[in-house]
């Protein structure tokens, strides 16, 4: 029971961190049709990136976070702009842009490794004091990252649908035709859409590094398959889904992890993609329209 | 006030490029207005790669008019339509509005300059509520403008207002409909271009739609060009119509006029050949 | 997990130090010992990317595991060729310990890849979007690599199995890697004449109609799960055998051998040297491969880290691969279709042998506003030359034609037993609480064209979907030819002689005019896996009468001269007469026309007319949805108006024409 408890706990925390990136993803997919692989290498970017300054530079952990995550949101901005967008309008097939992305997040990680040495890194962030919540037991810094993903998610809800730019996000993503046609300029919400998702995924990253004791250049691409499995599990598309994916994904991959073993983390993961997707394409929050239109092709 | 001073006044009036439109007035129909909108094409020519669907129109709507479109299938009602807002490849000919060029225009820029879209089929964001589609009709309006503007577009459709709440996509086919037109009324268009809003309608429905939207909002002062495929009902209240066929206007006369031809089942039943041939005549 | 990307060390020693898995008792010298390495190499890599070209560039199926079948191949080999213990007292575990002839297990490990190549092709993966697939095919790669790398009990997990027998031990030491480099390129050679053989003839135009069109490929009788089936297996097979030769040649195999970078560099050989083209496989595989992954390995270190020529090999390859994607997609030697000599009328001349304008008699023709020069400009700019009109003798001498190109099962089944070629009792399909088709029926006799006619949305191309088997009806039956379809699978319908077009015209834009004719042959030996690898010999001259028939096709439609054209580059009017002729190709005893004549300028819509009056002379029956009500009135002797989804009336459509009742269906809609 106690084991229980405890892993559900992890679980959750590491479940809120998937659900961030995840969230960051299934937006990028949205507003744009495509399924950015090179993801997970924008997630080892940041992880790196927020090494330097953590490390080297000697900033604490928070503004590290805000820094990396505006770098991490203009690459992605570009990236879209520069790459997956002008390829898809240039009539390049679905595989074609995957295939893309793919060997975007290849070639990035390598840069990164090039650059940065294949040795493995550890953020020099104390792990913070633990805490016993019942039988839950959680270091201060998993609490933290708990309470911040869950604020974040409450801001982008509130981006949303409380702010223009989200409404106009959202319709963007739903009808484009209607969305010209209340005068949205679809081509700069989507930068802005891909601006924010990067951000996401900037602050993911940095907080993914700090919390794991040591990572690589590795490290997004693991990830990524959680991320992935996350947005499938809740639609893609739907950024709530998204962030019930997360948690989702989370506990059942530590359960896994506590009652058969480690290895099968990813596997877990992975199940819960392609069962999804065999069975269930749509999704938690998918209506039946947008799953038919996107995975029927 | 002379026509040149109207137009200067209207373009002033409707600066485009600006997000935030400063129009005075609240309401969102053309009431209380004196001048008049007048939407035009001149020998337009569009189609989708190296054919050409829409083969050199000219047609007209004003301010005040419901203009009708239509036609057999495939004569390119829906193209011409596409073709004004630019959404389809225009290859030749100009379209015009109060004088002012808007060919090829995109579609966020004619929203702005206060040319309004219900499109075909999916014309809603069936993922969002009511309320929220208008307020995205709205898109463009500081805030007080915004909410006063969603107040007018409830009084021209009151049974909209007890579904605000409602998710779109719940709702049914007229309902939906009635959204759609809502929200393009948000932004008090000059111009209201619909394409088919009564396909998949029933016949009582179709009524009601083309009567309690299309209609009311021409006799409310808006210009509206609706292209429909139910001829007979759309023309039984059209002031204007054109008969399309193959892509060219094969009859240009009143609605009534349109209606009470003998020779219109020939046109829907493939007779417009006569018909063509002799407004080609004509010209 | 599998390591980080950078320790890329695929047992490819990159410095010159004797490896303990490459026993050697008399050293080569160094160049022997690379050069034979990067042979070995590049010949295994090249049977691998004609097996993932076989299968993507192709057939289309985004094979992003391609290498976890060939790691299958390399550790089937291993596990059977290994004995239970090492020969120097190693503790290695495995899943079985057999010693097994080399040959043998060479031969399993290809039967073992292939068999479980076609069984990922039997999986629910194939109805997802095409970058769906590749995307949970690149994470099964990725999750393999790990869950082998992390469990010692599959296949002695990271580390992997070592001292894998050579199968060439029975060759001398010193000349065993050149012996090898040998028998590797015999290989390759047997390799590329068995891909050869799959891609060239009518299988691979077959395959590529896969590739352009499911649905089009479906439509002319191809079984896609079949053919897709057939490419995943063979695919799967040529992976196993490079596995197999690789870790014979190197004598171990391990995770890091295997991972989803391996994939993607083959992609990327394939994407670069040019899709589809086994030249361009050669080259792209040999430059990349070859001279750029291998041979940079070769190279000195940088600044003290000897992984960094690696990182920048990488990081050109993805550099390049995003760059061809963007300006040469098609890659460096692109796909080249065949072309064929067409006959004396290839310049567009010969007018006496086309189905002309103005008909001799008859109904009247349909009339255009346009005026004479636009007429011409457009029949023009459709391929279509102009004639001044033509006599009663001709047309009759072009229908007789056409009857004889095809039409030869509906001749013979003129004198069955039943009335009606067709008969449709009661179907009704909904969608999400809409009845798009409600209890409709209706019949088609044996050899009448019968129009079906309604405004928009009311049910007509669901009805034509469920009689073409592409949409399964909710209730209801069809009957063809005397036999109930009505569970029969879409492509089996139109082997049988059921044939649809589409309203938006579906062609294969890779294949030319002429090879889309050629792909809609019914029958064709060279289809089949045996007649493929038979070759030209064996179907060359069945190919010979398919050219005959769809060159007769091709000069009746007055399209001749652009037989060899890319379907894609067809204007919108030929490609409507592709279709045609393309159905027409099938022999079809009930042809299901879709709005044949939407956007098709007054001289091609007639050619589409005359044809179809030549059908019937012939026995052929015709289901015609038209919008185009005057040549429904010319040509249809029954009309069906269907109306919100189901039959309002049938008759002549010069009665229904004033029948208040359709006047009110189009006018209310």
């Amino acid at each position: 029971m106690r084991l229980l408890i405890e892993t559900i706990g992890f679980g959750i925390f590491s479940g809120s961190l998937i659900s961030l990136g995840a969230v960051g993803f299934t937006v990028q997919f949205g507003i744009s049709n495509v399924l950015n692989v090179a993801y997970g290498a924008f997630i080892t970017l940041a992880a790196y990136l927020g090494y330097i300054f953590v490390n080297d530079a000697h900033f604490s952990l928070w503004p590290t976070i805000a820094v990396v995550a505006a770098i991490v949101g203009v690459l992605s901005a570009t990236f879209n702009r520069v790459l997956t967008r002008p390829l898809a309008r240039r009539g390049g097939s679905f595989v074609a842009v995957l295939v893309a992305t793919v060997w975007s997040g290849i070639t990035l990680q390598y840069i990164i490794v090039s650059i940065a040495s294949p040795s493995t890194f550890t953020y020099a962030v104390p792990n913070g004091t633990t805490v016993n919540i019942g039988y839950f037991v959680l270091t201060s810094t998993q609490l933290i990252v708990i309470g911040g993903a869950a604020a974040l998610m409450l801001l982008f809800h509130g981006l949303l649908t409380r702010t223009q730019l989200g409404q106009a996000m959202r319709a963007t993503a739903v009808n484009p035709v209607v969305a010209r046609s209340c005068g949205i300029r679809i081509d700069r919400v989507t930068d802005v859409a891909w601006l924010i998702s990067g951000m996401l995924c900037g602050a993911t990253g940095v907080v993914l590094a700090a919390t794991t004791s040591t990572f690589d250049a590795s490290l997004g691409t693991t990830f990524l398959i959680y991320m992935i499995a996350a947005a499938v599990l809740g639609g893609v598309g739907q950024p709530y889904g998204a962030m019930i994916g997360g948690l989702v994904v989370g506990v059942s991959t530590q359960l896994t992890g506590a009652y058969l073993s480690p290895a099968y983390e990813d596997v877990a993961a992975f199940v819960i993609l392609v069962l999804m997707l065999l069975a269930w394409p749509r999704g938690l929050f998918g209506s039946a329209a947008s799953a038919a239109k996107r995975l029927a092709g | 006030m002379s026509a040149d001073g109207a137009r200067a006044a209207a373009r002033a009036r409707h600066a485009t490029g600006t997000r935030t439109v400063k129009m005075e007035q609240t309401s969102i129909t053309r009431d209380a207005e004196g001048t008049t909108t007048r939407l035009t094409t001149e020998k337009l020519v569009a189609g989708y790669g190296d054919v050409s669907i829409v083969n050199g129109i000219d047609i007209e709507v004003a301010s005040g008019k419901l203009v009708v479109v239509v036609g057999p299938n495939g004569a390119g009602k829906s193209t011409l339509l596409k073709a004004i807002l630019g959404l389809v490849k225009i290859t030749g000919g100009e379209v015009l509005l109060d004088g002012e060029q808007i060919t090829r225009r995109p579609l966020e820029d004619l929203a702005r300059a206060g040319v309004g879209y219900v499109p075909q089929g999916d014309a809603v964001f069936d993922s969002m509520r009511v309320r929220e589609n208008l307020e995205m009709g709205g898109y463009l309006l500081e805030k007080r403008l915004r909410a006063e503007r969603m107040e007018a577009a409830l009084e021209l459709f009151p049974d909209l207002r007890s579904k605000l709440k409602r998710y779109v996509g719940t709702m049914s086919g007229g309902e939906r409909r009635m959204t759609a037109v809502a929200r393009a009324m948000m932004l008090a268009p000059r111009v209201l271009l619909l394409d088919e809003p009564t396909a998949g309608l029933s016949a009582t429905l179709t009524k009601a739609v083309l009567q309690g939207q299309a209609r009311m909002l021409a006799d409310r002062g808006t210009a509206v060009l609706l292209v429909e495929q139910k001829a007979r009902a759309a023309l039984e209240l059209a002031d204007w119509a054109y008969v399309m066929v193959h892509g060219r206007v094969a009859m240009s006369a009143p609605g009534r006029t349109v209606l009470d031809d003998p020779e219109m089942g020939e046109i829907f039943l493939g007779g417009g050949a006569s018909l063509l041939d002799s407004a080609e005549a004509s010209k | 997990m599998a390591g980080p990307p950078s320790a890329r060390t695929r047992q490819r020693e990159p410095r010159p130090h004797p490896s303990p898995y490459v026993r050697t008792e008399r050293p080569i010298s160094p160049f022997a010992y690379y050069a034979t390495i990067i042979l070995v190499y590049i010949g295994t890599d090249l049977i691998a990317a004609w097996g993932l070209n076989l299968e993507f560039g192709v057939t289309g199926i985004p094979n992003l595991a391609f290498i976890v079948f060939v790691a299958s191949g390399a550790y089937t080999y291993a596990v059977l060729t290994v004995g239970p213990t090492s020969q120097f007292g190693g503790a290695e575990t495995y899943i079985i310990g057999g010693r097994v002839p080399a040959f043998v297990a060479i031969v399993a490990a290809v039967v073992v890849s292939g068999a479980f190549g076609a069984l990922i092709g039997l999986t629910g993966l194939r109805r997802l979007r095409l970058d769906y697939q590749a995307l949970t095919l690149l994470i099964i790669s990725f999750v393999a690599t790990g869950v082998v790398g992390a469990n010692n009990s599959i296949f002695n997990g990271l580390d992997g199995l070592s001292l894998i027998p050579n199968p060439l031990e029975f060759v001398a030491e010193s000349q065993r890697a050149w012996v090898y480099v040998g028998v590797v390129a015999v290989l390759c050679i047997v390799t590329l004449f068995l891909v050869r053989r799959l891609t060239d003839g009518p299988l691979g135009r077959a395959l590529r109609a896969v590739r352009d069109d499911e649905d089009a490929a479906t439509a002319i009788g191809k079984s896609v799960l079949g053919l897709r089936l057939l490419v995943q297996g063979i695919g799967g097979a040529l992976a196993g055998l490079s596995g197999a030769l690789l870790a014979g040649f190197i004598g171990g195999w391990s995770p890091s051998a295997w991972g989803y970078l391996e994939t993607l560099a083959l992609l990327t050989a394939i994407i670069i040297g040019g899709r589809g083209s086994n030249r361009g496989v050669v080259v792209g595989t040999v430059l990349l491969l070859g001279a750029f992954l291998q041979g940079v390995q070769y190279l000195p270190a940088i600044g003290g880290r000897p992984d960094l020529i690696f990182d920048f090999g990488w990081i050109i390859v993805g550099g390049l691969t995003i760059a061809f994607l963007f300006m040469r997609p098609q890659g460096i030697f692109p796909e080249r279709r065949p072309r064929y000599a067409v006959g004396e009328s290839d310049a567009g001349g010969g007018a006496s042998r086309r189905f002309g304008l103005l008909r001799g008699s008859g109904t009247p023709n349909r009339t255009s506003a346009l005026s004479a020069d636009a007429r011409t400009n457009e029949a023009a700019s459709s391929g279509v030359a102009m004639d001044g009109g033509r006599d009663d003798e001709v047309v009759e001498r072009d229908r007789v034609a056409l009857a004889g190109v095809v039409a030869t099962r509906a001749r013979t089944e003129q004198a069955a037993s039943y009335a009606d070629i067709l008969v449709v009792e009661a179907i009704s399909r909904s969608y999400g609480g809409v009845r798009a088709v409600d209890s409709a029926s209706f019949t088609v006799p044996k050899g009448s064209i019968v129009g079906l006619i309604g405004p928009n949305g009311a049910g007509k191309s669901t009805a034509l979907g469920i009689i073409s088997g592409f949409i399964r009806p909710d209730a209801g039956s069809v009957t063809f030819a005397g036999v109930d379809v009505t569970r029969l699978a879409a492509h089996r319908r139109a082997r049988r002689g059921l044939v649809r077009t589409f309203q938006l015209t579906r062609e294969f834009g890779k294949l030319t005019l002429l090879e889309n004719l050629l792909v809609a042959a019914r029958e064709h030996r060279g289809e089949s896996l045996f007649g493929a690898l038979a070759g030209r010999r064996y179907w060359g001259a069945e190919e010979e009468l398919h050219l005959e028939r769809a060159r007769s096709l091709l000069e009746l439609f007055g399209v001749t001269h652009q037989a060899n054209k890319l379907a894609a580059n067809l204007s919108g009017g030929q490609k409507r007469m592709l279709e045609m002729m393309r159905a027409l190709m099938l022999d079809p005893q009930l042809l299901l026309l879709d709005e044949p004549m939407a956007g098709l300028s007054t001289a091609v819509a007639d050619r589409v007319e005359d044809a179809c009056i030549g059908l019937r002379e012939s026995g052929v029956a015709v289901l015609l949805v038209e919008h185009e009500l005057a040549a429904v009135e010319r040509l249809c002797s029954n009309v069906v108006v269907m109306a919100q989804g189901n039959v309002l009336v049938e008759g002549e459509m010069a009665n229904l024409r004033r029948s208040k009742l359709v006047q009110e269906a189009y006018f209310v809609g």
